[in-house]
């Protein structure tokens, strides 16, 4: 039985059009009556864009009318019929994803009158029970922002930037959890998860913000989902030109990632006993943006386009005084130019047939690669003489296509493909071994003046070669929605969606790379081994014998697949039932062929084709949501929801894990002072591992980071779970109250778990808690059946009140309230404990079991990094009688959790840098 | 962010803009240093010990021969990459554009 209502349920789905995920529209229904309450067939109801589209329809047989595919937007909404007077609705807005209910009750009116009853534009949609919030044009234009569509996203109650998250967390879940999608194609980057695509505030006409509740079409993220569509062109030809002007001559900082002029905290140069407060001089910074935009009709009423182009410049000159010779001050300058276009058509050539595409670009040279800038270290730490012209182009293009077809009143189809593209190649790289001091040799005894480093210091800024790190993302939806009626009003929608995944990469180091480290006091570590300097690691990459240090290289390709089923069924007027059932297949493909299809290790005779994966039966995430028209007046709303949600892998775990990354790593002891040609003789002859005396002794090594990781064949995908319930009133015809609360909570988490052993660390990509990593393993696997290896556990509650009061009377406003609580283990696939590091399901947590226990041997379980118990946020504009406007964007919040750490070293003598006290 | 637009003649407007963020240029601490070791510093135990909860840490600190605690430990306004050690200050940006 149970395998024929699952036949049946996939068959709907086919039939119905397999789905779709990735909406750009939103959309109006309604009923209307005579003023007895009896519903009126044959009325033709027109909703009329304000940028001059117009489409119609007529209510059947029980007076219900609808438009399942409206732009976002205001519209004029209008129903007609012979011998009644024409009712109107002005200005409603429609925000994306939005369905709002507009009924009508006509009057009779005589032959030739012309009246026009108008009534109230409702502001709850008292039909769906997600949490969405959408900031439009108005807020777009008129509130302060930065020149990334994601500064907008913060407005939202709950979605906040983090930098202990790299990005925006919302609702608790990390930045790499959710979903960014552009023009209906997904930006989100395919290897950290996080936002993959830069879009300027100026091309855009509205963002939303999907935090909970959302049905069964979404998939694959375990936070928010984050739709942006770009401006579109209207019946009149508009456009403007601009220029926008950033100088560090009137503001306190450069963006983010140069010296801003903050304090910078660092150990005293010459006693790294104490620390110090130091303000580096501010880098000098421009930007200068010129740009266009231009939109209008090619076909009046049928067919619009958009073009917007804007490059900009930025310069910033940086002036630093040179510690290790005490020279006077020298400066370096960097242009960092970069190019952004938006493009789109949308056609409505028939009522019932609307189509748009869109093309965004963008392209930037940046100076710097990862975190290495092309700028000298602000403390003065490098060697004079440094080459700094290198850096990394990054082109970056989304391309989308979307048609939807009202084939009749009672079935809607859609179909959707998407093309998302991103590359990185490096440029002037130098060559040559690379050594960073680890630690300070300032007045350390023996070490030459001319020799000593403070700690941090480099002879190289950066090695890192990118020949190529090309992403892609091919997508394809489909989806068909059936309106009818039995026992109630349903709106069954099913759909198929295709993801198809890739990247290409070679990255490598030009040469070898040494971290020096001058411990000589006789710590455990390695066994006290030491040279008379210290000690230091250097690396080569896999495999041995070439000269090359970290290493990304290969190709590799897989195909995702999702379908879903959903009901928004009507029960009564009142009260809507949201059912869905989403399920998804998932493959994680090896860089590293020969993967056993169990284990994730060398297969023995047989070579499988994929390290991980996941069938329908693996995800399968139901959603149930109630939405009730408290009333019956659209102005009460009160919805509860539940669901299950699944992540899909990001590429972060094939490369880390399934042989994308390669390097060999050997411990030597540091005999001598003179690091200037310590590794010469790398790369030449059998070295390493038999290199001569001038490099020190071995300590320990070659250590493999990362031959392939083994995979539990119980691994289970990540899961989390929500719960939500809200209540929203309609105060007035322009303002609104409303409150929610959400509970999310994961079920599990997948990482790499790690243990210890003398020919290096061991992984194991499993469920935390489960199944073969139930229990904490020690050295060589000595796993301690007492001793329990903590589940991930996160879990978010959160209380949010708003009010949000649309533009009247000079004046909007949107202000709320959330009071939340973050807390357990285990921050999400970003780690917010490491300080914003991103690297989804292989963070540092579970690489060795005493990471997840306190300084008394217990589990941790507390706030995590992030957790704002108090967050309040208020975004108003104010239109001045003489053409001024004020925007203004508030945001006030408590936290930051302390978590203390301390190092460690066990019984195998390899150091835990990282465990809670 | 102010702005204020100007009537050019037929549809062709002018508008000026400053876009500031941080306006009070506020110095909020985001972030502190969470490690108590100096780097190179280690205490050492057995691991079932800990386990049964019979290591004392705090304990392990003045007892461990050369053990030393970082002082920048528990130091509001640490930046440790990518995350900043305090708010970002002001940023503004002048902006003109003309509409039409």
């Amino acid at each position: 039985m149970r395998r024929r209502i699952l036949s049946v349920l996939l068959a709907t789905a086919v039939l119905a059009w397999p789905a779709a995920a990735q909406e750009q529209s939103a959309s109006i229904r309604g009923v209307v009556k005579d003023v007895q309450g009896g519903v009126l067939p044959g009325v033709t109801v027109e909703a009329r864009h304000v940028q001059g589209a117009v489409t119609s329809a007529i209510t059947d047989a029980d007076g219900t009318y609808r438009f399942p595919s409206l732009l976002p937007g205001r519209y004029m909404v209008t129903a007609q019929l012979a011998s009644f007077r024409t009712a109107q609705v002005d200005n409603l807005e429609l925000l994306l994803g939005q369905i709002k209910s507009v009924d009508f009750t006509l009057q009779l009116g005589g032959v030739s009158e012309e009246v026009v009853v108008k009534a109230e534009a409702p502001l709850v949609d008292t039909k769906q029970s997600a949490r969405a919030t959408s900031i439009a044009r108005e807020q777009i234009d008129l509130l302060p922002k930065g020149r990334d569509f994601t500064s907008l996203v913060t407005q939202a109650p709950g979605a906040n930037g983090e930098g202990k998250s790299n990005g925006l967390m919302i609702d608790g879940a990390t930045t790499s959890e959710n979903r960014y999608i552009v023009d209906g194609a997904e930006t989100s980057d395919l290897v950290t998860g996080g936002t993959g695509k830069q879009v300027l505030p100026d091309f855009v006409e509205e963002v939303q913000v999907k935090s909970s509740g959302y049905t069964a079409e979404y998939g694959g993220a375990t936070g928010g989902v984050i739709n942006v569509i770009t401006k579109s062109g209207t019946n009149a030809l508009r456009g403007n030109a601009l220029f926008y002007l950033e100088h560090s001559g009137f503001m306190g900082a450069a963006p983010s990632g140069y010296q801003v002029g903050n304090p910078t905290l660092r150990l005293k140069l010459d006693d790294a006993s104490q620390a110090e407060f130091v303000t580096y001089p501010k880098d000098r910074y421009s930007r200068m943006e010129p740009g266009f935009s231009v939109g209008g009709p090619l076909l009046r009423d049928r067919a619009w386009f958009f073009a917007a182009y804007q490059p900009t410049y930025e310069q910033i000159r940086r002036t630093v005084t040179w510690v290790g010779d005490k020279r006077t001050q020298e400066s370096a300058t960097r242009d960092i130019p970069s190019q952004y276009v938006s493009v789109n058509q949308t056609s409505q050539l028939r009522p019932n047939f609307r189509t748009r595409v869109a093309y965004n670009s963008s392209w930037t040279r940046t100076d710097s690669v990862g975190t290495q800038q092309g700028l000298p270290a602000a403390d003065g730490s490098d060697m004079p003489g440094l080459d700094y012209n290198f850096g990394t182009t990054r082109p970056n293009v989304s391309l989308s296509g979307q048609a939807d077809w009202v084939v009749k009143p009672s079935l809607f189809c859609s179909a959707r493909v998407g093309y998302f593209q991103a590359d990185r190649q490096t440029y002037g790289i130098p060559t040559g071994s690379r050594y960073l001091w680890r630690t300070s040799t300032i007045n350390m005894p023996g070490v030459p003046a001319a020799l000593q480093k403070t700690s941090g210091a480099v002879n190289v800024p950066s090695n890192t070669a990118i020949d190529f790190d090309k992403q892609e993302r091919l997508s394809f939806q489909v989806d068909s929605t059936w309106y009818g009626r039995f026992g109630g009003e349903h709106a069954i929608k099913g759909g198929f969606q295709v993801d198809r995944i890739a990247n290409s990469v070679n990255t490598y180091e030009t040469g070898p790379y040494a971290q020096l480290y001058s411990a000589t006091d006789g710590s455990r570590r390695f066994g006290g081994m030491t040279g008379a300097f210290g000690y230091y690691r250097f690396r080569v990459a896999l495999p041995t014998g070439t000269s090359r240090g970290f290493s990304t290289t290969g190709e590799v390709a897989t195909n995702n697949l999702g379908m879903f089923i959903q009901d928004a069924w009507t029960v009564t007027s009142r009260m809507t039932v949201n059912l869905g059932l989403r399920t998804e297949t998932e493959t994680v493909a090896p860089f590293q062929p020969g993967l056993d299809l169990l284990t994730g290790l060398p297969a023995q005779g047989t070579i499988g084709m994929s390290a991980i994966k996941f069938g329908f039966q693996d995800k399968l995430a139901p959603r149930v949501g109630l939405a009730w028209d408290v009333k019956g007046d659209g102005k009460w709303k009160t919805y509860a929801s539940w669901g299950i949600f699944y992540d899909i892998f990001k590429m972060q775990l094939t490369r880390g894990a399934f042989g994308g990354d390669k390097w060999q790593e050997y411990f030597y002891t540091l005999e001598t002072p003179n690091w200037t040609t310590l590794l010469d003789p790398v790369g030449k002859g059998n070295c390493p591992p038999a290199c001569p005396a001038s490099m020190g002794t071995l300590i320990m090594g070659p250590f493999d980071y990362r031959a392939p990781s083994g995979v539990d064949p119980g691994l289970k995908p990540m899961r989390s779970q929500e719960m939500s319930a809200g209540l929203e009133h309609q105060l007035s015809a322009v303002a609104a109250v409303s409150a929610r609360y959400i509970r999310k909570w994961l079920d599990r988490a997948v990482d790499d778990i790690g243990t210890w052993s003398p020919d290096g660390e061991i992984y194991l990509i499993g469920n935390p808690g489960f199944g073969m990593r139930t229990v904490a393993c020690g050295p060589d696997l000595g796993c301690n059946p007492s001793v329990g290896l903590p589940k991930a556990k996160r879990i978010y509650d959160a209380v949010e009140m708003a009010l949000t009061k649309n533009f009247s009377n000079r004046y909007s406003a949107r202000v709320s309230y959330l009071w939340s609580r973050l807390y357990g283990n285990y921050s999400g696939l970003d780690q917010t404990d490491e300080n914003g590091r991103t690297s989804p399901n292989t963070g540092r947590l579970y690489d060795y079991p005493l990471q997840s226990f306190d300084g008394k041997g217990y589990e941790v379980n507390g706030p995590l990094a992030t957790d704002r118990p108090h967050q309040v946020k208020a975004q108003v504009i104010y239109q001045f009688p003489f053409g001024s406007t004020l925007g203004m964007n508030v945001y006030a919040a408590s936290g930051i959790p302390k978590t203390r750490e301390i190092a460690a070293i066990t019984g195998s003598g390899y150091p835990i840098t990282r465990r809670r006290t | 962010m102010a702005q204020h637009e100007f009537k050019m003649g037929g549809r062709y407007r002018l508008e000026i803009s400053i876009n500031i963020l941080n306006l009070f240029n506020q110095r909020v601490a985001t972030n502190y240093w969470a490690t108590e070791s100096a780097n190179g510093k280690y205490i050492n135990f057995d691991e079932p010990a800990f386990y049964a909860h019979q290591v004392d840490v705090a304990a392990l600190k003045t007892t461990t021969p050369g053990w030393a605690a970082d002082p920048r430990f528990m130091v509001e306004g640490a930046s440790i990459a990518p995350a900043p050690g305090f708010q970002m200050p002001r940023q503004a940006r002048l902006g003109v554009k003309l509409l039409f």
